[in-house]
């Protein structure tokens, strides 16, 4: 039996998508913050090259904050790097700002296949657990409800 | 804790995630749970009761048999929070696709 039934919630979120240009260019699209800043996000946010704090080495910051366009309410996604290996693979802690402080939550790896003149990128990020709740408190529920609301 | 970690909670677990997949199919004993596991009906029976507490099954008595049944909406909601997740990554890599053209339409032009 597979450990992921299809059709059952699971408590990680898994990505993959094939981009149409090579390895080595995706990962700085992923790496340098004023490649980083043409696409992170919503249609309904911006992220600005400023407000990108990436350093790619264990311990370094993955800092990211994203403001809605029509309100500018910022929305502030907080990280350490744990792991990379240019340009394979990186793994990120993600924390949050809770009311009791910072609360450590879930991990988000992002894995790049090379293909040649084609990438593979795959995404997990999790577990959503009971101490990730704490955090879309005041962290990124906010925005997703008033991204919902937009798509409505 | 609101019922939505008691959700994640309960699905954390493999063996229940299972439990939950064969109750697709329809009610079931704890005896006919138990059955494709190598674990024994008090510990079937704790993992329905972590199921139960989360909202993602409820239990009936049929004279002696006490059956399980799948409760769908604790596990639609959970589904639908992640769905968002999946949604933010799915416009960002839409978003990265096009920044990408559009970077390697410009870099062929120079």
């Amino acid at each position: 039996m597979t450990d992921r039934p299809t059709g059952i919630a699971d408590t990680d979120v898994y990505m993959t998508r094939a981009f149409d240009a090579p390895r080595d260019l995706v990962w700085r699209f992923w790496t340098e913050p004023e490649l980083v800043s043409t696409w992170f996000g919503p249609h309904t946010t911006h992220t600005p090259v400023d407000r990108i704090d990436i350093e790619l080495r264990p311990g370094g910051n993955w800092n990211i904050t994203m403001i809605d366009n029509e309100t500018g309410a910022e929305y502030p996604i907080r990280g350490r790097v744990l792991e990379v290996e240019a340009p394979v693979y990186f793994l990120v802690e993600q924390y949050g700002e809770t009311a009791n402080g910072f609360a450590e939550l879930m991990h988000l790896r992002v894995e790049f296949h090379d293909h040649g003149e084609k990438t593979r990128v795959t995404l997990h990020q999790g577990p959503f657990s009971a101490e990730f709740r704490d955090m879309t408190i005041d962290g990124w529920e906010e925005s997703f409800v008033r991204m919902d609301g937009q798509f409505a | 804790m609101d019922q939505l970690s008691t959700v994640f909670g309960a699905l954390a677990d493999p063996t229940r995630r299972a439990i939950l997949q064969r109750l697709t199919d329809g009610d079931a004993t704890v005896a006919q749970l138990a059955d494709p596991f190598s674990m024994s009906q008090p510990a079937i029976s704790k993992h329905l009761k972590v199921l139960e507490a989360a909202g993602l099954i409820s239990r009936s008595r049929v004279a002696t048999a006490r059956f399980s049944h799948l409760e769908a909406q604790p596990l639609k909601e959970a589904t639908e929070y992640m769905q968002r997740y999946k949604q933010f990554w799915g416009e960002s890599f839409d978003k990265l696709d096009a920044a990408l053209a559009d970077y390697l339409k410009e870099a062929k032009n120079d």
